[in-house]
């Protein structure tokens, strides 16, 4: 039924279809609602209603998108939609990028029923594509900026406190004493990188981003595709240490994963949630994460 | 119904696929930030940090112009709220709050001017540089 681009993205078969699909549903909602309480929890006092209100509801509803059927489940998942949409409006401008794709995904399974035959493999399709759209402009956006050419961004990344424990361990002594001695004044510079090999890993970063996604799209390179571009989120999550984000993205890259790949995928990421959030609770260390 | 929620659907990926070249754009028109907006471009830039806000107050464009003396806490405030949003809509972020609160704190002053400098590295060479962007008010 689909044709172009979107034909790639679909499954072979109606079973493995429907595996997917809920395997990806379950730990998008599941990320979505331990994401926000991971952000909520810690400045309990000071998070205003207007983020609480819809935490609740999609706390509230997360669950039944596991157990509803049919018109229902879509429903719910619409409910949700309505929710997300309201937290996006109110943190706008400010909304992170992730809130925009879990709305989308949310939409989509709202629109989509992903045990029909003829809306499933639109549903599969679109989810995926949404994936290789956020990596590739990811990529896309590096390129046009040119701040990773000569390793601007990560030189200045160096002043912030999420990238410096990696960046002391990754910079060349040379380098890494000249940027923490830039106070990032007016005039101050050059935020740049020296040392090849970190020079030609910021321009990997990009074309990475830029060509995986294509290597997602087609059949032939699908193979390798996905562990390449697992690697590279994991690369970066160990220096931004996004991890919401990141399990949100890991769980989009492994729609194109074999199903029991994507499956064990999907329970570490759950059990990376409930540690995230125990640390939240004070009933684990608390380790720095975004 | 299955028909239009199916290209409601595919609406929303065609929303989705073609938003980034349009946001790629307003940052490079408007210097909105890479990192918002759902243009998928966080750590395309440096996160946007440094911005300074100076209010001018005067009689005419061309001069004299002075820093506004002793601006209410509305001002204060709507000067705040500018420096946020400008942080990531650049110069699609609008005064008009602010040049209202002058007006209404110093009515005195017939042109008001709004100063924004935005300190940022300089991807052609990787030193910092600020970019000022002005907004202007004259009451006729």
């Amino acid at each position: 039924m689909l044709e172009g681009p979107l034909a790639t993205l679909d499954d072979p078969s109606s079973e493995e279809r429907r595996a997917r699909l809920a395997t990806f549903q379950a730990i998008v909602v599941a990320t979505l609602v331990a994401g926000g309480w991971c952000r909520a929890l810690p400045g309990w006092s000071v998070v205003p209603t207007s983020f609480l209100a819809p935490l609740v509801v999609l706390t509230f509803l997360g669950p039944l998108t596991l157990v509803a059927r049919g018109v229902r489940r879509q429903l719910v998942f619409a409910g949700m939609a309505a929710a997300q949409l309201f937290l996006v409006v109110i943190e706008l401008p400010e909304t992170g990028n992730h809130q925009y794709l879990f709305l989308v995904l949310l939409a989509l399974s709202a629109l989509l029923s992903g045990g029909d035959e003829r809306e499933g493999p639109l549903l599969l399709a679109l989810s995926r594509w949404a994936v290789l759209v956020v990596f590739f402009y990811s990529g896309v956006q590096k390129l046009v900026h040119g701040h990773w050419f000569d390793g601007q961004f990560v030189a200045n990344a160096v002043s912030l406190p999420s990238f410096r424990p990696a960046l002391e361990a990754l910079l060349s002594a040379g380098d890494w004493d000249r940027l923490r001695a830039l106070d990032g004044s007016v005039g101050s510079g050059p935020y740049v990188l020296t040392d090849p090999f970190l020079l030609a890993s910021s321009n990997l970063v990009w074309m990475a981003e830029t060509a995986l996604p294509v290597a997602l799209l087609l059949p032939a390179t699908r193979w390798w595709a996905w562990p390449a571009s697992l690697a590279l989120l994991g690369g970066i999550e160990l220096v931004a240490r996004e991890l919401v984000f990141g399990t949100l993205f890991a769980s989009g890259v492994l729609l194109f994963a074999p199903l029991r790949v994507q499956r064990a995928g999907a329970v570490l990421g759950g059990v990376l949630l409930v540690v995230l959030l125990s640390m939240r609770l004070g009933l684990l260390p608390e380790a720095k994460f975004y | 119904m299955s028909d239009l929620r199916i290209r409601v659907a595919l609406g929303l990926a065609l929303a989705l696929t073609l938003w980034p070249p349009i946001h790629v754009g307003l940052v490079f028109a408007y210097g909105i930030s890479s990192w918002k907006l759902g243009g998928w471009g966080m750590y395309a830039t440096p996160r946007p940090t440094n911005i300074g806000l100076e209010v001018l107050v005067g009689p005419r464009p061309d001069g004299p112009l002075r820093p506004m003396p002793n601006p209410s806490h509305e001002v204060r405030a709507r000067a705040r709220d500018l420096v946020d949003r400008f942080l990531w809509l650049g110069r699609l972020a609008s005064a008009d709050a602010l040049i209202d609160a002058v007006r209404a704190d110093q009515p005195q002053w017939p042109y008001v001017r709004v100063r924004v400098l935005r300190s940022g590295i300089d991807s052609s060479d990787g030193f910092v540089r600020t970019r000022e962007s002005s907004y202007e008010s004259i009451r006729p």
